[in-house]
């Protein structure tokens, strides 16, 4: 999980469950409908200054960071060289060529590479920060509850999924826990090459594996005991109350995501 | 008579892939409103029977069963688990395994809405199972931040709110310290006492069957070789003790004095014999002092371990560690006790350097271990983790136990020997091809321990060596741990069971809120009834029973003990 939630007082804790879930549906439409870097760029700061508002931990998602931004070279790298100038739309941009790698005008640089490359690497830190401050903010539970009232949702989708927010940090525990055990057995974990060190991973994936296993086995033990399979459809529906002013919320942002759609279609946003 | 609630009739069950009948020739009938423990040996039979009784077996676990079961009229191989789940609840040993809610109230709800009751009946269970039992302060809490015993508590919760005439524990405390396992028995016989529901308990702590039982059965080897009243049970000393069974001090003590002719017959707790002796006419106060002349002799080897003012937090929570300096010299066999989250754990752990507490110095045989990683350390000072399965990684019990030399670069040949030895002395030489996994709780911790002794360091560290395993398991942990301390190995463990404490180690260190409140010879901490109290630790019965003795020493340490003390006080007097 890229961060657990916290419950803290914060305005964005405060938001209705469902409003911050359309925020984060409109930021994925975003994502997807959007190409132009300006537009992606300014998105990706109100997300950053929203979760510096909502004192998110950044430093719980550093590791995640670091990845990105080798991700985001590479492929910045890649769309410069290889872009596919369909994809573009505004003619001078896809025109510039930046500059040449290789004598005689070969290994051509284009601006729209870049641009797009960019927007991609943008568009992954958008929706990784909106999903991550909606994980800090709104409770699993609410999660939880909001698919179980989904009328195609079945009660086994709702119980994979709850079961697993659960027993994600049970195994990420005894993944610690072995890797602190083969420390005190004298296995320098961190020293070595690449290929060394996958080996003794190794040696934790397969114990881990088979505990996880057992897990499972005791799961389906407990669940047979406690009369799961006696009934299709849970008829325990918690009676929902939203205000008024969170559906006018709501309303306001699937307008939003309409807009965005409608406007999109028009080339606003689009490189 | 009544009608029985459970009638069992000549059950055999025999697991898909085996050709052992894990349970032979059952036949038992359980009455309405009674309280039955089943107890046994690890591998008696006692789980299988219990997944018998509400159908797991036959209709999840594949096998073959033969006879029949009927509960409350239901015949169990006709009904499918979930049709039984409103008469028959079954609590399981690893309470982790059956929460599945992420919030209590969402897991206690989960039977019954499984059941198919609508929200106001669910809701009006949600708050019987949390009022009666106690536990509705719990309601919005995650279960992960539950301690053991809460966890537990509500697994039940879940059970109960289901309301089942009969609910089914087996081993419900085996993984907790002594404040859950207080915690949970008393959730229990209240069921049981005030809510008038069918126990039937699985559980090897015979302190408290003895104390909660209407009827006792003994399993062994899949057979039912001793059933009765607590008190029938208890009696037969030497037929449990053989079947590898631990008799309570108290029970132990009470059937020779009864034996001699001082009581007329066994009280069946600690307290209520006490009473009794209290009673006696003409004793006078002239304690005698036990003689414990080897246990007292203080170590006079060098220090080994070395912590100075180690303070260590956890991020944002109060200090785990607040200033504690502890020395353990070689040759020390120590027991560092104290409630869960006391420090032991944290202090353990900061010795062998997988936590870096953040002020403080520790010396590991003369070297400051911050320069040193843990790998390193484990050359001098090896760590056994409460659970096995967390600390076996290869694939057979001869690997595993070079696994520890091979990365410390020692060669194979010069282990050899060594590795030899310790496959004898954890009693694994016919498995030493066998996939650890194969191996039983008891045998897989045996393993891990053995892993850590072939790398031959001088201090070895386990925490909790006995938890969850069956006396004659804990005595051959025990042993084993004895043997090396009498090697000249510095031995120090993390235990609840006061009972081994006095029986094996010579220094006992309490710890209370991160810091050290006693530290001594268990027979001069055990005195210290007022301290131990504060941090939650109760001396075993015998101690308990000699200290409200007026002519009794208040130090006395084992049954033996007590027993020689009161026989010379009775023929002075």
């Amino acid at each position: 999980m890229l961060v657990d939630y916290r419950k803290l007082d914060t305005w964005v804790h405060r938001l209705n469950p469902k409003v911050s879930m359309l925020v984060v549906l409109f930021v994925i439409v975003a994502s997807i409908v959007w190409t132009n870097v300006l537009f992606l760029a300014a998105l990706t700061l109100v997300l950053y200054l929203v979760g510096v508002s909502c004192r998110f931990p950044w430093k719980q998602i550093a590791w995640f960071l670091k990845f990105a931004l080798f991700a985001s070279i590479l492929i910045l790298i890649i769309q410069a060289f290889t872009i596919d100038q369909s994809l573009i739309e505004t003619e001078w941009i896809r025109e510039t060529v930046l500059f040449y790698v290789l004598p005689n005008h070969k290994g051509a640089v284009m601006l729209g590479g870049l641009l797009y490359g960019l927007a991609a690497s943008l568009k992954i830190y958008m929706v990784v920060f909106a999903i991550a401050i909606l994980g800090y903010s709104v409770p699993p539970t609410e999660f939880v509850r909001g698919l179980g009232k989904l009328p195609f949702a079945s009660k086994q989708l709702t119980f994979i999924f709850s079961t697993a927010w659960r027993f994600i940090p049970i195994i990420r525990g005894q993944a610690l826990n072995l890797m602190n055990a083969q420390k005190t057995r004298g296995m320098e974990l961190e020293k070595g090459k690449l290929g060394e060190k996958l080996k003794k991973m190794m040696r934790i994936v397969t114990p881990l594996l088979s505990n996880s296993l057992e897990i499972g086995s005791d799961i389906a033990l407990t669940m047979e005991a406690r009369g799961f399979g006696a009934t299709k459809k849970s008829k325990f529906v918690r009676p929902g109350k939203t205000s008024p002013g969170a559906i006018v919320a709501c309303v306001a942002v699937l307008l939003l995501i309409a807009a965005l759609i409608y406007t999109s279609a028009l080339g606003i946003g689009v490189m | 008579m009544a009608e029985p609630i459970i009638k069992i009739e000549n059950v055999n069950f025999v697991y898909e892939g085996s050709r052992r009948r894990a349970i032979a020739d059952i036949g038992l009938d359980v009455y309405k409103g009674e309280f039955l423990v089943v107890t046994g040996p690890t591998g008696a039979g006692k789980s299988t029977l219990c997944q018998c009784l509400n159908g797991i077996i036959p209709h999840f676990t594949k096998g073959v069963m033969t006879g029949s079961i009927n509960v409350v009229g239901m015949d169990t191989r006709e009904h499918p688990v979930y049709e039984m789940a409103p008469h028959i609840g079954l609590v399981f040993q690893d309470a982790d395994a059956q929460l599945f809610g992420m919030t209590v109230e969402e897991d206690i709800v989960f039977g019954p809405s499984n059941l198919g009751y609508d929200y106001e009946e669910c809701m009006r269970r949600i708050e019987k199972a949390l009022g009666d039992l106690n536990i509705e302060a719990l309601r919005e809490r995650k279960p992960q931040e539950l301690s053991g015993g809460q966890k537990q508590s509500v697994a039940i919760g879940g059970v109960y709110a289901m309301l089942p005439e009969i609910i089914i524990f087996d081993e419900p405390t085996s993984m907790l310290d002594p404040w859950g396992k207080q915690n949970v028995f008393s959730i229990i016989k209240d069921i049981n006492k005030v809510y008038g529901i069918t126990i039937v308990l699985v559980e090897h702590e015979m302190n408290h069957i003895a104390k909660y039982a209407d009827r006792v059965c003994v399993m062994d080897r899949g057979k039912i070789v001793l059933c009765g009243t607590t008190e029938e049970v208890f009696q037969q000393t030497d037929r449990l003790r053989e079947l590898g069974m631990n008799v309570p001090q108290s029970i132990e003590i009470g059937n020779l004095l009864k034996r001699d002719g001082v009581i007329g017959r066994v009280p069946l707790s600690a307290d209520a014999l006490i009473a009794e002796l209290k009673a006696l006419p003409g004793l006078p106060k002239t304690p005698c002092a036990a003689d414990d002349a080897a246990r007292r002799q203080e170590a006079e080897a060098g220090p080994v371990v070395e912590a100075e003012h180690l303070v260590f937090s956890y991020l944002g929570e109060t200090n785990q560690l607040d200033d504690v300096s502890v020395t353990f010299r070689k040759g020390d066999f120590t027991a560092v006790i104290g409630q869960n989250g006391a420090g032991k754990t944290t202090l353990m752990r900061s010795i062998i350097g997988l936590l870096k507490p953040q002020s403080g110095k520790i010396l590991v045989c003369g070297n400051n271990i911050t320069e040193k990683t843990v790998a390193e350390l484990s050359a001098d000072i090896g760590y056994v983790f409460q659970n096995p399965d967390e600390q076996i990684f290869t694939d057979s019990v001869l690997d595993e136990l070079y696994f520890g030399p091979d990365n410390l670069g020692r060669d194979r040949e010069k282990s050899k020997a060594l590795v030899n030895e310790v496959l004898g002395d954890v009693g694994l030489e016919r498995y030493e091809n066998t996939w650890p996994k194969y191996l039983s709780k008891g045998e897989r911790q045996r393993l891990s321990m053995g892993a850590i002794i072939t790398m031959d360091p001088e201090v070895v560290i386990v925490d909790e060596p006995t938890t969850g395993q069956d006396w004659r398991e804990t005595l051959w942990i025990m042993d084993l741990l004895k043997k090396l301390n009498d090697r000249g190995k510095t031995v120090l463990i993390i235990t609840h069971n006061m009972e081994i404490v006095c029986r094996y180690c010579n220094r006992v260190v309490v710890m209370r809120g991160g810091n050290i409140l006693l530290d001594g010879a268990p027979r001069d901490v055990f005195t210290e009834v007022e301290t131990l109290k504060t941090a939650y630790v109760e001396p075993t019965d015998i101690t308990r029973i000699a200290q409200a003795l007026p002519y009794m020493p208040d130090n006395i340490l084992s049954v033996q003990e007590f027993y020689d003390c009161f026989t010379a006080i009775r023929k002075g007097a």
